[in-house]
């Protein structure tokens, strides 16, 4: 049961957190969604959430600095940064072995997605 | 068989000189034997011993004094290695005096024979071992000091960054190509002395990702004083002695402006071109690919798509997605654009002879 586990997702096209929340509405997390870094950080602030997803470019800042002060403010969430520029084939998932960020490519296989939270999270 | 071993021992004693000759006077030693420290000097002069063995009280001085007279000296500079035992009489003893003097080793007075031998063979492994590992630092440090010499006078410049594309070190060549010293280039943005600045980085980042080097990369960079200099590169990454990535190691040949056209400007700023358009593209194509991907792999999951004809639709929508996704993760990776003709008179991108 994945009850406690808190997932929280921010981009700024809303039909990519559709998606997302369509994908993982039915698997007992509790889904937070956020189309602003500064949004994500109220949410990040008043909930214990324990995966972050974030497009590299927002509106208010980039995925990277977002993710960066995660890092600082709540060490032990996953942390991925997905962009459609980044060099990792579809289906796979690189780490950054300093930060411990996870990258991923857009558009990614749902399958990926779904396994690489409940391996981090289960 | 076993290497002779010369051994010179000084002690003014005539019985223990006796005892020791009785000792060591076989095949395994060459045996020097005498009674003062200066005939000690001298034979260590003609016959470089590979371990001498001293009496502290010699008649014509202490066997200290003889032990610094042997170092100062000039004559005896190539043979300073030469571990020396010094015989004390018991109880008057300043060990860690003698020890940080230089002697390898003290035996104390009265001795057996047997005592003594050991002795003289701990002492000669213990100085192996030492001169073998003086001699390990030795190659070390000239090793260091050798790479240290090539990487100075190298007269392309040599500009080292780490993971996170600052610079760690630059040569004096690269001091002159930026022209700017040492301590203002390091922990600087590489990107910052690229006229194309961080747009160029992201490429050549993507090469190497791609390639693990980057050989003859033509650039544009920026010297301090403003001026822009046409440069050659060959950039590898640089990784710990585990194999992990710890930065790059760029090369920077300065062209000759003559040399380095206008069509090389042209070229580098089609490259710049591209590329940008590429990280737009990425951008702008593989963000609206989410949804729909995302739409049609869910419902191909959905049990209630049993429709055959439905999804073997879904599916060309979602193998030709991949195709779009994997014709802009190319364009990223375009070295130099090469063109082939579309239609007669329009020419496009070839992007597989690009890549």
């Amino acid at each position: 049961m994945n009850g406690e586990k808190n997932l929280l997702f921010v981009d700024d096209e809303t039909e990519i957190l559709e998606i997302l929340v369509d994908l993982f509405s039915d698997e007992g997390y509790r889904l937070h969604t956020a189309t602003r870094a500064s949004d994500a950080m109220h949410i990040m602030e008043n909930n214990p959430i324990d995966f972050v997803l974030s497009d590299l470019k927002l509106q208010d800042s980039s995925g990277s600095d977002f993710l960066e002060k995660v890092r600082e403010s709540h060490p032990d969430a996953v942390r991925v940064l997905t962009s459609g520029y980044f060099d990792v084939q579809f289906g796979q998932v690189k780490e950054d072995a300093k930060s411990g960020t996870l990258y991923l490519s857009k558009p990614w296989d749902l399958g990926t997605l779904k396994n690489l939270v409940e391996l981090k999270l289960g | 068989m076993e290497a002779v071993r010369k051994v010179l021992y000084i002690d003014g004693d005539p019985e223990y000189r006796a005892a020791a000759e009785a000792a060591l006077n076989h095949g395994v030693y060459d045996c020097r034997f005498c009674d003062s420290a200066e005939a000690g000097l001298a034979l260590i002069d003609e016959n470089a011993p590979d371990v001498v063995i001293v009496d502290g009280s010699l008649k014509d001085m202490p066997g200290e004094e003889m032990y610094m007279r042997f170092l100062t000296d000039l004559r005896f500079r190539s043979k300073r290695d030469i571990p020396f035992i010094i015989l004390t009489q018991n109880g008057k003893t300043d060990r860690s005096h003698l020890y940080s003097l230089g002697f390898s080793a003290l035996l104390s007075k009265p001795f057996t024979t047997d005592k003594l031998v050991e002795f003289i063979e701990d002492v000669l492994v213990a100085h192996q071992l030492k001169m073998g590992e003086v001699n390990c630092w030795e190659t070390i440090r000239e090793a260091k000091d050798f790479l240290e010499r090539v990487v100075e006078s190298s007269a392309d410049a040599i500009v080292t960054t780490n993971t996170r594309g600052l610079i760690t070190y630059v040569n004096r060549a690269a001091e002159d190509l930026f022209a700017c010293p040492f301590e203002e280039l390091i922990g600087k943005r590489a990107s910052g002395y690229m006229v194309n600045g961080a747009s160029e980085l992201l490429k050549i980042s993507a090469l190497i990702r791609k390639r693990n080097k980057v050989q003859n990369y033509r650039s544009l960079l920026l010297r301090k004083n403003g001026e822009q200099l046409g440069v050659n590169l060959s950039i590898s990454i640089m990784r710990d002695s585990y194999g992990k990535p710890m930065g790059t190691l760029c090369i920077c040949k300065e062209i000759d402006n003559d040399n380095f056209s206008e069509y090389d400007k042209n070229e580098s700023d089609r490259v710049t071109a591209v590329v940008e358009t590429a990280v737009a593209v990425n951008h702008a194509i593989n963000n609206p690919l989410v949804p729909i991907l995302g739409n049609a792999q869910f419902l191909l999951q959905d049990e209630r798509m049993t429709d055959e004809d439905v999804r073997r639709r879904l599916r060309v929508i979602v193998k030709n997605a991949l195709r779009i996704r994997d014709i802009t993760q190319k364009l990223a990776n375009i070295q130099r654009p090469v063109t082939k003709e579309y239609l007669k008179g329009t020419r496009m991108l070839d992007i597989e002879a690009s890549t």
